[in-house]
């Protein structure tokens, strides 16, 4: 038999092959749709019950401070996004990390993040979880702005603030601290604990990892030592920036210093995240400590800081970073202030 | 012959008494005796120095005109009477106690057919007793009561049915009688068993007795008290003991039990038996099962060993009440054979199980925001122990990780519905779809949980909830309040309404106690209206009869034409069930500004739903924080209240559910939880309206049932309870409160149930109270010899046995007389007294002035 015969018959017999391939998924198809119709249409009422009571990641719309902006009257939101980072870029990361929510745990979400703006009461109590980043200062919310804000966070509300700016410190966490001093005056912010509930609600973590580790922590804010409730949750790791990625679904940023795994600790402190607004401290009730302490035997290796370098060392997107990992932060950058113990201990 | 029979001749007088008749009384007697010694100091003072004849002769005759005058002065007299002497009053007091009719041994005589023998026997000592006493004849039990003497001798004896032997009581009653008169002593026939004042454990000292055919806990000493009243009597208690050794008899001597236990925690009932003659009866070796049953039925059995010499046992009974509320509970042991009575193998008591917390488990499909909201008040109230299982992550999701790099756990579903369920009182299925999950075990247990055990489950809405969720075959299905459409969705109707929607209150939901969220029933309608919308709705084909709708859809209609049930309850069995097909009610709680703005509510700081520290409120040291002086908007006060509503909404909810005795709009309550034979059973009753007002002018029909019997002695079995409804109608006050009163029940147990119509909704309460019989007369029924005698040594008596005789017991005197003639002779009006008087000064006179004295 000739080879170039052979090769012919076995891509006909190949051709032959795929079409009863095609055949039996084509009534694979048919039957499923009519005989397991139930299932189609159980999904389609899912799709069209209690559409509010989907996780829905509202992004804060805020004007970033006029002078920070460099723009007199410029009113683009905190979502603006870090230098080169636009606002769809950032509302990518967060459609991109609730995609992630969705596929990864039985949460139902609404995949197109929100823009909900403080003086709209209405809008901003339908959404419990609100979502605040920026790469810079801003100005400071008004009265009304703060009394709504406030009722909010009280009532069952979380804020997750998020820094873009690459470093720890700087104008954006100037403007948080100042923010949150006003909010709640006998309150601050602390450090969260390693035991915290938050680093347990679903995925066990070490690491506060986002874009970069400027902090290696994230702190939390609670109304009471007795409840231990986080209202508000601050990350300066620029958790938006490892979500991010474009239209062609490549990432936008580099992860640094530990790369795509450090990206993948993101995503599931994204995952916590939204899986401690929906369910508190859950996975502090005594049935689950067991099975915890069993797992965290699992141990990661400790955080390197890594802070994102000045403006002017800054890379480009996709370009090799210029802080090699484990070296020190540059000059300039305050180390994090001592921080009490945190009251955020679970029960 | 005395010198009173030779004056006034023999008989005529037979007593006689001096006496003083002077009439300047018991100060000038005195005054005159002091001005005697004084003259009579003056007198050896003025003759000092003298020679002693002289001194001695002046002396005497001061003295001989002293004591002259002295003797005018008193005014003696003698008082002779001829008196009789009245015969004072023995008391004989007789046992009447249930414990006096056993037999002690196999010869049949019972211990009060052993009262008469003896009397009939002796009746020539109470003959001659009857001489110089008078005989009382007393029986006494719960109280001294007197009976002919008669009555004592014939071959039945006394009919002993008193419940109770309260000697210190009858020895009181028997002074207090006797209170003025003159008693001679008390001669008292018993076993000695008492159970008064006594042998209170308090009042009387008892160590284990060595000596055989004595009670295993003898008294050896009465205590101070006790002592002293005896000796208060100030009458010799003669004591006849009438039990005889030999007593065959198995008896549940005491019951220790607290007065409330918590539901679902273990709880221990102790109880003490006492047995004695198993020797003699050969029953020695036997294994005794002791059983403690509710309502009839068996609960926990223990067991004892009956071993030689021992007398005492105690069985530790435990077990766990599932349900609150008050039950009646019995331990009883089988009678054995040639026991003396069965009366005493049971013992009753009632057992109030309250609830230390309401334990919730909140099962939900997925998390939402309404799971968290629900999560959140329950965590936080403390009245709930909380046990929750959330789907974080479902077959469907992608494993991008293991599980080891993950907080999940299995869903225990075999122990949280199989083994532990009946520990709960709340299941709340949130958007939980259990096929996926569950069946196997939730389905076979859930109906029993509800109907027969008394939880509770509410199922909320969702996607994966009713019947988008599978449940429509399901056997839950069948204890919810509505039923649920057919998920055939090829050929069947939709299962879920997505349009947001403010539901109504039913005319049932106005006046529920889960709708009231304002007393005022305008005021709470209007609330209602004002909360935000609900995003969707579970349909479902109706309500269920008995269940109740108090939501409805404002426009969606079910397949009966009236409005769509939002919120349905029922009670089905001995549970309830909730069904809200919505999993939206956050909105409530988080306060969506969908509802109407209140410009003139003023502004106030909002207050966290879920325990949260609110901002802006004084800080431990009482200083305002300066959140305070952040300037609000008057929004916030109305959506404050919306967000009570949503806490207000699903407390109640669970309370009702729960079935907290707090939300009963009847209930009956009796002054006590047990009461003694012939003691007046006295239950009041409160009726409030839906508003939790005291509701005034309300008919309430009160049924009394009995429920358990009490075996009398004599009988082989208790008597069958009459099951015989009293049936009485009152009407409360304007206090919205009632009572009734109830008076010569039969001992047994009793279960009280009040009836009424309170704004067109039946309300019913039930209440259990136990009447005690002979009670602790028969805990232990070996006579106590020791204790009969120890009372009659702290009163002067003797302790007698019933073989004895009465012959030779001391008794006081008669000391009341009865005078027939009496004579006074003056000895001082007497002329000799005047010659002394007047001899002595005169010769003291003369002899002075001739002596020298001036």
């Amino acid at each position: 038999m000739h080879p170039s015969e052979t090769r012919s018959s076995a891509r006909s017999a190949g051709r032959v092959r795929h079409g009863w391939a095609w055949a039996l998924c084509a009534w694979a198809l048919v039957s499923t749709m009519l005989f397991e119709g139930r299932s189609w249409f159980s999904v389609a009422s899912v799709q069209a019950f209690g559409g509010r009571d989907r996780l829905e990641l509202a992004v804060v719309d805020w004007p970033v401070s006029s002078a920070a902006a460099g723009t007199s009257g410029s009113s683009s939101t905190a979502v603006g996004g870090t230098g080169a980072q636009s606002s769809a870029a950032r509302a990518e990361s967060i459609k991109r990390l609730l995609w992630e929510i969705e596929k990864r745990t039985a949460i139902e979400v609404t995949r197109e993040p929100v823009l909900v703006r403080l003086s709209d009461a209405a809008e901003l109590h339908r959404h419990p979880l609100l979502y605040w980043t920026g790469d810079r200062a801003f100005p400071m919310p008004g009265d009304d702005e703060l009394a709504r804000l406030r009722h909010h966070l009280v009532m069952g509300g979380m804020l997750l603030f998020d820094s873009a700016e690459g470093r720890a410190g700087g104008g954006f966490d100037d403007s948080v601290r100042a923010l949150v001093a006003r909010l709640f005056p006998n309150r601050s912010l602390t450090r969260v604990s390693d035991d915290h509930v938050l680093f347990r609600s679903f995925y066990l973590l070490r690491v506060p990892a986002g874009r970069i580790i400027a902090l290696p922590q994230i702190e939390a804010l609670s109304l009471s030592d007795r409840d231990g409730r986080a209202v508000i949750v601050y990350s300066q790791n620029d958790l938006g920036g490892a979500w991010a990625r474009d239209r062609f679904g490549q990432w936008l940023h580099e992860v640094l210093p530990g790369g795509e795994p450090q990206r993948e600790q993101a995503f599931r402190l994204g995952v916590n995240l939204a899986m401690y607004a929906l369910c508190l401290d859950y996975k502090a009730d005594q049935v689950h400590v067991p099975f915890i302490m069993r797992r965290r035997t699992w141990q990661a290796t400790p955080p390197k800081v890594h802070t994102e370098p000045s403006p002017a060392q800054r890379p480009r997107p996709g370009s090799t970073p210029g802080a090699a990992p484990g070296e020190p932060p540059p000059a300039g950058v305050a180390p994090p202030p001592p921080q009490p113990a945190s009251p955020l201990s679970p029960p | 012959m005395s010198l009173f029979d030779w004056y006034f001749g023999k008989g005529v007088f037979n007593e006689s008494r001096l006496v003083l008749l002077s009439p300047f009384g018991w100060p000038g007697r005195i005054g005159a005796l002091l001005a005697t010694l004084l003259v009579l100091y003056l007198a050896v003072r003025a003759t000092k120095g003298d020679t002693r004849r002289r001194r001695l002769t002046l002396l005497a005759l001061r003295m001989t005109g002293l004591l002259a005058t002295l003797v005018l002065f008193f005014q003696p007299a003698l008082k002779l009477r001829n008196v009789t002497r009245m015969p004072n009053h023995i008391a004989v007091l007789v046992d009447a106690s249930s414990s006096m009719q056993l037999a002690d041994d196999s010869d049949g005589q019972s211990r009060a057919a052993r009262v008469a023998q003896f009397l009939q026997k002796d009746r020539s000592q109470l003959a001659a007793l009857s001489e110089s006493h008078i005989l009382d004849y007393y029986s006494f039990g719960e109280r001294l009561s007197p009976i002919a003497g008669s009555d004592l001798t014939t071959q039945e004896g006394l009919l002993s049915t008193a419940s109770a032997t309260r000697i210190r009581e009858a020895l009181a009653f028997t002074r207090q009688r006797y209170e003025g008169r003159d008693l001679a002593g008390v001669v008292m026939f018993s076993d000695g068993i008492d159970n008064g004042r006594l042998s209170a454990g308090e009042e009387i000292e008892r160590k284990r007795s060595a000596v055989p055919g004595q009670p295993a806990l003898a008294p050896v000493g009465l205590d101070a008290d006790t002592r002293s009243f005896l000796h208060a009597l100030d009458a010799p208690v003669h004591t006849l003991a009438m039990s005889k050794p030999g007593l065959r008899d198995l008896a549940i001597r005491r019951v220790l039990a607290d007065q409330f236990a918590f539901a679902r925690t273990a709880v221990e009932i102790e109880a003490h038996i006492e047995v004695h003659g198993a020797e003699a009866a050969g029953w020695q070796g036997r294994h005794v099962p002791v059983t403690l049953r509710q309502d009839g039925q068996p609960v926990v059995v223990g067991n004892i060993t009956l071993l030689p010499g021992q007398t005492d046992y105690r069985v530790t009974l435990p077990f766990t009440p599932e349900r609150v509320g008050k039950f009646l509970y019995d331990i009883s042991v089988p009678p054995l054979p040639g026991e003396a009575i069965t009366a005493n193998n049971q013992r009753s008591f009632v057992l109030r199980v309250v609830r230390d917390k309401i334990r919730v488990v909140h099962v939900a499909g997925r998390p939402t925001w309404d799971v968290r909201f629900l999560r959140g008040l329950l965590k936080h109230d403390p009245n709930i122990d909380l046990v929750a299982f959330f789907i974080l992550r479902s077959t469907y999701d992608s494993e991008f990780s293991s599980t080891e790099e993950t907080s999940l756990i299995p869903f225990p579903c075999e122990e949280l519905f199989q083994e532990q369920l009946r520990s709960f009182d709340l299941v709340i299925l949130h958007n939980f779809n259990y096929s996926a999950f569950c069946s196997q075990y939730l389905q076979p247990a859930i109906v029993p949980f509800v109907t027969e055990w008394g939880g509770a489950v509410a199922m909320l809405g969702g996607d994966l909830s009713f019947s988008s969720g599978g449940y429509y075959s399901s056997e839950l299905s069948q204890i919810m309040p509505v039923v649920l459409l057919p998920d055939d969705l090829a050929s069947g109707p939709l299962l879920v309404s997505a349009d947001p929607f403010v539901p109504r209150l039913t005319p049932a939901g106005r006046s529920h106690v889960i709708t009231a969220l304002n007393l005022d029933v305008r005021e709470n309608a209007a609330h209602w209206d004002s909360l935000p919308a609900l995003d969707g709705l579970n349909l479902v084909a109706r309500a269920r009869p008995p269940g109740t709708v108090l939501l409805a859809h404002p426009k969606l209609k079910d397949d009966s034409g009236n409005p769509m049930p939002v919120l349905t309850v029922a009670e089905i069995g001995r549970g309830r069930t909730l069904a809200l097909q919505s999993d939206s009610t956050w909105h409530w709680g988080f306060g969506a500004g969908t509802g109407r703005r209140e410009a003139t509510v003023p502004s106030r700081e909002p207050r966290a739903p879920h325990g949260d520290a609110a901002p802006g409120t004084a800080s431990p040291s009482g200083v305002a924080s300066p959140t305070a002086a952040v300037p609000s908007v008057s929004l916030l006060g109305d959506e404050r209240q919306r967000g009570d509503a949503y806490q207000r909404f699903w407390t109640q909810a669970i309370r009702w559910l729960v079935h907290d005795p707090s939300l009963r709009q009847l209930r009956v309550e009796t002054t006590e939880t047990e009461y003694t034979k012939n003691q007046p059973v006295r239950a009041e009753l409160r009726a409030f309206g839906a508003d939790y007002r005291p509701a005034p002018r309300i008919e309430i029909t009160v049924s009394l049932t009995q429920i358990a019997s009490e075996q009398s002695i004599g009988t082989t079995q208790p008597a069958p309870p009459t099951r015989e409804s009293l049936t009485r109608s009152v009407r409360t006050d304007d206090e919205g409160t009632a009572s009734v009163e109830w008076e010569g029940l039969p001992p047994g147990g009793y279960r009280m149930v009040a009836r009424a119509v309170l704004q067109g909704r039946p309300a019913e309460d039930t209440e259990i109270f136990l009447v005690r019989g002979a009670s602790r007369e028969l805990d232990s029924l070996e006579g106590d010899d020791q204790l009969l005698r120890l009372v009659s040594q702290e009163t002067g008596g003797e302790a007698r046995r019933y073989t004895d005789s009465l012959a030779g017991l001391p008794f006081h005197p008669p000391t009341v007389v009865r005078v027939n003639q009496q004579h006074e002779v003056d000895l001082w009006h007497n002329w000799l007294v005047l010659v002394v008087l007047i001899v002595a000064f005169a010769c003291d006179y003369t002899l002075r002035r001739r002596w020298g004295y001036a």
